[in-house]
């Protein structure tokens, strides 16, 4: 009697140290990193970090601490994974999906938040980050200009709002003025806060088909372009037909330079960064979701 | 139905009758020469010896120009006067008078020249309908004169008034666009009324804003005229989450008579609040802070509408261990997601949810209760909840 319930211990403590030894081999990697603000580097505490697997279900989620630092346990290694960080306030919003190959125990991703505001500070702040990074990648003025446009666009395609582009312009205008000449930033920069505002929320409604697209603020061609090009592409149902035929509408306001502005946007949006040194420098290297 | 009966009284003798006729005549007789385009009536006077009477058929209207004429009793003689037209009219008509009166020749005959008379009042030399007439032409007159003295000396009775009531709601920025009713209660004459001050002030800050029509040149007395002032909102000052609150002052000058001077007026003070163009959320108050609860209440200041209501998120960082529990009490369309994150010294805590949708301008109220592991003083409640951070921000996919 006594042997047998030896036995029975004996075997549970082996069950056990195989459990747990199956365990830490399935699930021994860990997601780490710091959420910070993209143009002063502040920490961005209460960050949302989403963790989805390949099948979209979630296995493992946090929130950044005062610190902007989030870890998250449990999850397989040599697994892929894709990570969404949402912030109230800050874009892309949410941030993602970016994948990550989690090779190691603990593994390290970072990323940067812009907050969606029209405040000056803000954005003179992030355009002299801009700025430095651009110079620093290249001395050639084409390659700059074309560098500028790309950091431009990713602003665009990461959700910010009008407004905070068009302050955003204004930034990036003040700190290059000769090689931003007769571009869409300084479009962008021309048009007052307050007919940004209302000229975007025209367009966006009239992409939505909630509203007949007209062009009552005056926004340059190129300006809304974006805008409505932007709002295309966050549409999920925006298949080619609904592209062609708001491409139509849109002509018929803004005529055939419009129109042609916004089939270039349409079929130029970034979709996936190049993962340049600049993008990295300034932590866009993001994926857009589709 | 019977004749009227004639009142009692003495009857009237032959005296009273004859003080009568005479005031008639006279009265005649100053009408008659006070006639503007009559002529000075020619005189003719006859006497005879016996009593004189006109015979029963005798009429004035028989003789052309005579104009009337009259016996004058003696007490040896008798005397007819006649009045004529003019010497023309005598002599053309007298023969035929003369014979039918029974009358022996003229006694003498002329112009009347210089004729000397008691003064009358007006009213006594006025007849009834001259009266009226007079008293119609006199009301005219004095109407075209008060016009006349309007336009002199009217005071400038002019109000400026909004068609609707309360405070304006406007969003950094944005376009203002404020109706205004130029109301002139001045009484028979115009008003001009010129606008001197159309602006927007904060303490020592001033927007100035734009008027439609600066100047009304010619309001009509007892009627309004609408203008616009426009402009564009000031930006939001940083320093403070609620909506900046503004005076609308609105100053003007109205004149009417010539020699009045200008008058400056007013129009009643108005607020307009200045919001931020997206939601903002001043720091809670605390309400109380007992045992180891501290309440507090807030509200996020929402300018835009949003159908789809907002994704809500407040986040507290505190020292770590300190607080044991966080609680948002607020309209929500979803369940709340809490979730909490630690460093070394501090805890994060973060409640997220969808907020019901809103109008423009709207306050998001909210009750913000943290649950302390010892007893809470009101100063460390202060601390704690002056690090709440509130966030609403747009559905994704929405504008």
């Amino acid at each position: 009697m006594l042997r047998r319930a030896t036995d029975i211990h004996l075997l549970c403590c082996t069950l056990f140290v195989l459990l747990s030894t199956s365990n830490s081999w399935c699930q021994d990697s860990e997601l780490k990193g710091v959420v910070q603000d993209a143009a002063n580097s502040q920490a961005i505490a209460g960050t949302d970090v989403r963790v989805e697997n390949g099948q979209g279900t979630v296995v493992g989620k946090s929130i950044t601490n005062a610190d902007g630092q989030y870890r998250i346990t449990g999850l397989k290694r040599n697994s892929r994974v894709t990570t969404y960080y949402s912030r109230g306030g800050y874009v892309p919003h949410p941030r993602g999906p970016e994948e990550v190959l989690l090779s190691s125990a603990s593994n390290t991703k970072n990323v940067q938040l812009l907050r969606d505001t029209s405040e000056a500070v803000y954005w003179v702040q992030w355009s002299t980050k801009v700025k430095t990074a651009v110079d620093a990648s290249t001395s050639d003025k084409g390659q700059r200009l074309e560098q500028y446009k790309d950091v431009w666009s990713w602003l665009g395609a990461s959700g910010l709002s009008a407004p905070a582009q068009g302050q955003a312009a204004r930034g990036f205008v003040a700190i290059a003025p000769d090689l931003l000449r007769s571009t869409e930033i300084e479009s962008f920069a021309s048009v007052d806060l307050d007919s940004l505002d209302k000229g975007d929320a025209d367009i966006r409604a009239a992409v939505n088909g909630q509203a007949k697209l007209s062009n009552r603020y005056s926004l340059p061609p190129d300006v809304a372009a974006s805008i409505a090009a932007n709002e295309l592409n966050k549409r999920k149902n925006s298949d080619a037909a609904t592209k062609l035929q708001f491409s139509n509408e849109f002509k018929s306001v803004w005529g055939s330079s419009g129109e042609q502005e916004l089939q270039f946007k349409l079929s130029h949006s970034r979709q996936i960064s190049n993962d340049s040194a600049l993008d990295k420098s300034l932590g866009l290297a993001w994926v857009k979701p589709k | 139905m019977s004749a009227p009966t004639p009142p009692p009284g003495p009857a009237p003798t032959a005296t009273s009758r004859s003080e009568r006729k005479l005031g008639k005549l006279f009265a005649d007789i100053r009408k008659a020469f006070k006639k503007k385009d009559a002529q000075i009536p020619y005189v003719a006077v006859f006497t005879k010896s016996a009593t004189i009477s006109f015979p029963p058929d005798f009429s004035v209207a028989s003789f052309p120009g005579l104009l009337f004429c009259h016996i004058i009793r003696g007490s040896t003689s008798d005397q007819v006067i006649t009045y004529w037209r003019d010497e023309d009219h005598f002599k053309s008509h007298s023969p035929a008078f003369l014979s039918q009166v029974a009358l022996p020749g003229q006694g003498g005959c002329g112009l009347v020249v210089d004729l000397k008379q008691q003064s009358a009042s007006v009213w006594e030399r006025l007849s009834l309908k001259e009266r009226v007439l007079g008293i119609f032409a006199l009301a005219g007159a004095l109407l075209g004169i008060r016009v006349y003295l309007a336009e002199l000396i009217a005071a400038p009775d002019v109000a400026i008034s909004y068609p609707d009531f309360g405070r304006l709601d406007v969003v950094e920025g944005a376009q203002i666009s404020v109706p205004v009713t130029v109301w002139s209660q001045v009484r028979f004459a115009s008003a001009k009324v010129s606008f001197s001050l159309a602006s927007m002030q904060l303490g020592i800050t001033s927007k100035q804003l734009n008027l439609d029509a600066a100047v009304l040149p010619n309001l009509p007395s007892g009627q309004s005229a609408s203008v616009k002032i426009t402009g564009s909102a000031p930006g939001h000052t940083e320093t403070q989450e609620s909506p900046d609150v503004y005076i609308l002052s609105i100053e003007a000058k109205a004149k009417a008579g010539v020699l009045w001077p200008s008058a400056q007026i007013h129009a009643p003070s108005r607020e307009v609040w200045v919001w931020r163009a997206a939601p903002s959320a001043p720091h809670p108050t605390v309400v109380r802070a007992v045992g180891q609860v501290c309440e507090s209440k807030g509200l996020v200041y929402v300018s835009k509408p949003s159908a789809s209501g907002l994704d809500a998120e407040f986040v507290l960082n505190t020292p770590r261990d300190v607080i044991t529990e966080m609680s948002v009490t607020a309209a929500a369309n979803s369940s709340q997601r809490v979730s909490q994150a630690e460093t070394a010294s501090t805890t994060t805590r973060k409640i997220a949810f969808r907020t019901p949708p809103f109008d423009k301008f709207q306050e998001y109220h909210y009750n913000f209760i943290l649950y302390s592991s010892t007893p809470v003083a009101r100063s460390d409640c202060e601390t704690w909840v002056g690090a709440l951070e509130v966030n609403l921000q747009e559905v994704r996919g929405e504008k």
